[in-house]
């Protein structure tokens, strides 16, 4: 079970602990991560959506959620797409359109555009992280139409008797 | 379960079971574990047990039906030089397996161990009896199925911008008088209780290469949109089928994978004497050697 997304085949790509690392530029300065499909808890699906979003943040960073938009695919299924800043010293985050601001609030670390697939009761983050925001912007429109296009690709786990006994003689 | 095959001796494991033959572990040794999981296919069970002690592109594993009525599967390969010989046993149950592998390095005694073997699997026994279960059916080639306990959901690869879903239902055992026709009107009286539904079609009877069963169909409003549903139930003289469509899309666009699935329902196979070359010792064997 995993998202099934249209990647680019002369993007770099590995594999570790189950996430999959995809890198657009040269540079590393963004990648994209997805991470496996999994369970999404009925009861607590925030907190959880929250739980997962706040991984893999240096010590002594701040995670700045700064909007939460619900779209959908282009097969129609549903996603919560976050804002995400991950900030120095705790500080506020950068604004979205004053720089000065921003500069004076903390230093900006890492922007984060996390796309939480909702796939019946599963749910997959995709997450494109960029340390350089002109890289970023440069590849925005190419990202964002290739997440478009996620769906669930649920192959590898049905256990119908048909499957299990795929390639046996009867 | 499995019993001890006369002249064996048995030795627990601390995951399982190891019988030896005559001639003990230096001719060759037989392993069984039960419960086994995740259940995956019967290849990929087989290839992860050989690893890299066999060619496992070399298996032709066959299926086979045990005497309690369990699907199950068995295969043999041997290393080049004709040396040793490696056979294995699988046989699937509700969410787990039970794997039997037979190492044995006297070649005389191939074609007896893969009997043996044989023997083994088709009396392996788990006394799970009449329940829920899954059974067999050619999955539609162009959906995807995802599992849901003993459920598996099929959709097309464009859903849910086309709102179709086929979910193929464990059997069912029949209770004493249950029909098919009874279990879609309890599925009607269930929807009705819970929503209002609309232009009923049926129960009506059809039939399969394999089995007699009927249909019913209906429509419910579901949050502001209408959801159509089909129901199929095949039924034999032990269990009850059930195959639901549903959705909001045109059910047309699902004639033919729902239609796929139905035609090749077979029925749970029903527990049998199997034959043998080796019929099983009795059950107090287990407690030799």
């Amino acid at each position: 079970m995993h998202l099934h997304l249209p990647i680019p085949a002369e993007w770099r790509q590995y594999e570790n602990d189950g996430r999959r690392w995809y890198m657009p530029h040269a540079s590393n300065a963004v990648t994209l991560v997805i991470d496996p499909m999994e369970p999404f808890p009925p009861l607590r699906q925030p907190a959880w959506i929250l739980e997962r979003v706040r991984r893999d943040i240096p010590d002594g960073a701040n995670l700045v959620v700064r909007e939460v938009i619900s779209e959908t695919t282009s097969v129609g299924w549903p996603t919560n797409v976050l804002d995400i800043q991950i900030v120095d010293n705790g500080a506020a985050a950068l604004g979205k359109s004053s720089a000065s601001s921003s500069a004076q609030a903390g230093r900006l670390l890492e922007q984060r555009i996390t796309t939480c697939y909702r796939f019946l009761e599963y749910c997959v983050i995709a997450e494109v992280r960029a340390r350089d925001l002109a890289m970023l912007t440069e590849l925005k429109d190419q990202l964002r139409a290739l997440l478009a296009e996620g769906r669930p690709d649920w192959s590898g786990s049905d256990t119908s008797v048909h499957r299990l006994l795929d390639g046996i003689t009867r | 379960m499995i019993f001890t095959p006369r002249g064996w001796t048995r030795r627990s494991t601390f995951d399982g079971i190891a019988l030896f033959p005559p001639g003990g572990p230096d001719v060759g040794h037989l392993l069984y574990w039960e419960r086994m999981r995740p259940l995956v296919p019967v290849l990929d069970i087989f290839r992860r047990q050989l690893g890299a002690t066999a060619d496992s592109s070399l298996l032709r594993p066959r299926m086979v039906i045990t005497s309690e009525g369990e699907y199950a599967a068995v295969a043999t390969v041997r290393d080049p030089a004709g040396q040793v010989q490696q056979d294995l046993g699988v046989v699937l149950l509700d969410d787990f397996y039970s794997l039997l592998h037979a190492v044995t390095r006297e070649p005389a005694q191939f074609a007896e161990r893969s009997a043996t073997l044989l023997d083994l699997v088709l009396h392996d026994l788990h006394q799970l009896g009449d329940r829920r279960r899954r059974y067999l059916y050619e999955a539609p080639a162009s959906w995807q199925g995802r599992p849901r306990g003993l459920e598996t959901d099929y959709f097309p690869l464009d859903f849910p911008k086309q709102d179709l879903m086929v979910t193929v239902m464990p059997a069912f055992p029949r209770p004493e008088g249950a029909t098919c026709v009874k279990y879609v009107e309890a599925l009607l009286a269930q929807q009705s209780a819970e929503s209002t539904v609309e232009d009923i079609g049926g129960p009506v009877a059809v039939r399969t290469p394999l089995l007699p069963g009927c249909e019913l169909a209906w429509t419910t409003p579901s949050q502001g949109r209408r959801v159509s549903r089909r129901a199929v139930v095949l039924e034999d003289s032990r269990y009850l089928y059930p195959v639901l469509l549903e959705g909001s899309s045109d059910l047309r666009a699902a004639r033919e994978p729902f239609l796929s699935i139905i035609n090749s329902i077979e029925p749970i196979p029903a527990p049998r004497a199997v034959s043998g070359t080796s019929p099983p010792a009795p059950a107090l064997t287990m407690w030799e050697g």
